[in-house]
């Protein structure tokens, strides 16, 4: 009975209560949504790599080389001779390394030049292997073997060519038209960036810059497709390369001895230990994002109190009435804390719904402008702890006007003042 | 049956010995701010004297637990105010409904009881309706059969027939009397309107309980 008041009192004021439901609904959204991108956030990262010992690239911030070489952010500083990748990879202690090479891109998919041993050592998450969905890896120099994102984005099936433009961005004036790439391979999706990636051999990144110099075509230089294969395409310089070790005990060993190499200015970083750094500093921002979500909602809920204490005045009438009729103070204390209850786990339910879907329509883009890959679903066991937060909040809230009921009950009796 | 009361407020209200008897009809009369409502509030155990006890039914509701006290108003007394004396937000027949649920009564015997008294009202077609949807003279028959579904002991009323016209008061106080008297329920009726004492056996001036006749 009291449940059925508290409806239909509230639907009575259905104005009030639907904007203070509205509100609710959208902190509830905000707070619980900031804390899943977190979460979700750090999940996506740390699994984006995994089984690496160790990453080289030219001296730079371990977070810039982490950034470029595993999550196609940003640009290298300075590229590693081959020289030096061939003395780093001969060295006794290393098992195996994948050579990366960036720096073009197709239609907005970064291009990276590779070879096998990405598809054998490369691992991610819960150190899974790339599968393919379809198709195999690369073999001749103008085959190419697509992410699943790029494949589904762009529709392209095995067979297709595709033309690889110069640098990087979506639309780019130099196109390596005259030597287009064979779809050969697709692979699973793996919720990491390697989904928005198109995979080359190294030899192709070569044989597309003959003739190229500085970032444009030397005119008269221009080599065709066929030529370019009579040439020896081996690399001058990669950009990055990973590294898997026999034993790791052998890390920081040759993490030193990398830092320290002579001839070269670069920089071994354990992806792990990167990962964690880069994750501090943007924790400091994930920190404040909950603390204004959480204002906010504190915000929302004195509102919401401030609603129901302004709307005790309208409903003494109403409250005498109960009184009359033979409810307890304490029954109108309890029906007004229900109402306050009611709105906020409508709030929350709602909230969540609301952020359900929003997650679900940001989803794609979430992925394709920042690489971060978000499950839809919101719920985990904190987010039901945050829930619980709320409701209980509001309940402590509502006590104010609860107690006003409770009060004007004693000491009004039947009478209404005025 | 007997009412027993006294109270020695502070100003107000100061009664050495007043009973009523099971059945009677009384006519509470006086000014605007004389004490009338603080009165029936005593009388219904919302408020409470600062000395003295208020018996009804042979119990001396003063002495009772809040929460008994208020059961014992759902059981006992039938209640009805001025005017606005429903929950705008329930149908004509929850607002009578409600009654009997703060009364513990059986719901079923109470909504077919709720029938009649409405029935008898002539408010068998409005049941569903909304209070805003009603006439003042409708609402105000809606308040009796409120008051009067728990089969109260004691029927209280505030001015009720304030807000109505001539032909709608005739018909209100004769229903209320005649609806009280069928169920021997003792009516105690407070106005300013000398005019309707006509209808009730035992009349007071409120302000014989004034303390010192300070309004006098």
């Amino acid at each position: 009975m009291i449940l059925k008041l508290a409806r239909k009192s509230l639907w009575n004021r259905r104005g009030t209560a639907i904007l203070t439901l509205v509100s609710l609904a959208i902190s509830v959204a905000l707070i619980l949504g900031i804390n899943h991108l977190r979460h979700q956030a750090k999940q996506s990262f740390t699994s984006t790599i995994s089984g690496t010992d160790l990453i080289v690239g030219a001296r730079s911030g371990p977070a810039n080389l982490l950034l470029y070489s595993v999550f196609r952010i940003g640009n290298a500083t300075n590229n590693i001779s081959w020289e030096t990748y061939d003395v780093i990879r001969q060295r006794e202690e290393v098992d195996w390394t994948i050579p990366i090479s960036l720096g073009d891109s197709h239609r907005g998919f970064r291009v990276l030049g590779t070879d096998h041993n990405y598809f054998e050592h490369y691992r991610y998450g819960d150190r899974r292997q790339l599968v393919f969905t379809r198709g195999g890896p690369f073999e001749g120099v103008y085959e190419t073997v697509l992410g699943a994102q790029v494949a589904r984005e762009l529709r392209y099936a095995i067979g297709d060519e595709i033309v690889i433009a110069h640098g990087l961005g979506d639309v780019s004036f130099s196109q390596h038209d005259d030597k287009p790439f064979t779809v050969v391979g697709i692979l699973e999706p793996t919720g990491t960036p390697v989904d928005r990636t198109v995979h080359v051999r190294l030899e192709g990144i070569e044989a597309i810059h003959l003739g190229w110099q500085h970032g444009a075509r030397l005119p008269g230089h221009s080599v065709s497709a066929e030529e370019a294969l009579q040439q020896e395409l081996k690399p001058e310089a990669i950009t990055a390369f990973l590294v898997g070790l026999k034993s790791r005990m052998a890390t920081f060993r040759l993490q030193r001895a990398i830092n320290e190499y002579r001839k070269e200015a670069l920089t071994a970083i354990l992806p792990g230990v990167a990962l964690a750094e880069l994750w501090d500093i943007l924790g400091i921002v994930e920190n404040m994002l909950i603390v204004v979500a959480f204002l906010v909602l504190l915000a929302t809920l004195v509102g919401m109190t401030t609603t129901l204490l302004s709307s005790m005045k309208e409903r003494q009438r109403e409250l005498a009435i109960l009184r009359a009729v033979g409810a307890h103070a304490g029954y109108l204390f309890a029906l007004i804390e229900i109402e306050a209850l009611l709105l906020a786990f409508l709030g929350v339910v709602l909230g969540i719904l609301l952020l359900t879907v929003s997650l679900f329509m940001l989803q794609p883009w979430l992925a394709s402008a920042y690489g971060l890959f978000i499950s839809a679903n919101p719920l985990n066991g904190e987010a039901l702890w945050i829930s619980a937060g709320v409701l209980l909040l509001a309940a402590l809230l509502s006590l104010i006007p609860s107690v006003v009921a409770y009060r004007r009950a004693l000491a009004d009796g039947l009478s209404v003042r005025t | 049956m007997r009412f027993d009361w006294k109270k020695r407020g502070p100003g107000l209200l100061e009664i050495d010995d007043f009973r009523i008897g099971r059945g009677e009809t009384l006519f509470l009369y006086g000014p605007s701010g004389s004490g009338k409502t603080t009165l029936l509030n005593l009388l219904a155990g919302v408020l409470l004297p600062s000395q003295g006890s208020v018996e009804i039914l042979g119990r001396d509701i003063t002495r009772m637990r809040p929460f008994r006290r208020d059961l014992f108003r759902a059981r006992h007394i039938g209640v009805i105010f001025q005017q606005l004396n429903l929950i705008p937000y329930l149908d004509v027949l929850e607002n009578v409904l409600i009654a009997s649920h703060f009364a513990k009564l059986d719901p079923e015997s109470a909504s077919g009881h709720a029938d009649e008294l409405l029935k008898t009202l002539g408010m068998q077609e409005h049941l569903h309706k909304q209070p805003t949807a009603l006439s003042i003279g409708q609402q105000q028959r809606v308040a009796v059969a409120r008051a009067l579904v728990t089969r109260p002991e004691i029927l209280i009323a505030d001015e009720p027939t304030s807000a109505l016209d001539s032909d709608n008061r005739e018909v209100f106080m004769e229903h209320m009397l005649q609806m009280a008297a069928e169920n021997d329920t003792t009516v105690i009726f407070v106005s300013h309107d000398r005019g309707l004492q006509q209808y009730f056996g035992r009349h007071h001036d409120v302000r014989e309980f004034t303390a010192r006749g300070e309004v006098t």
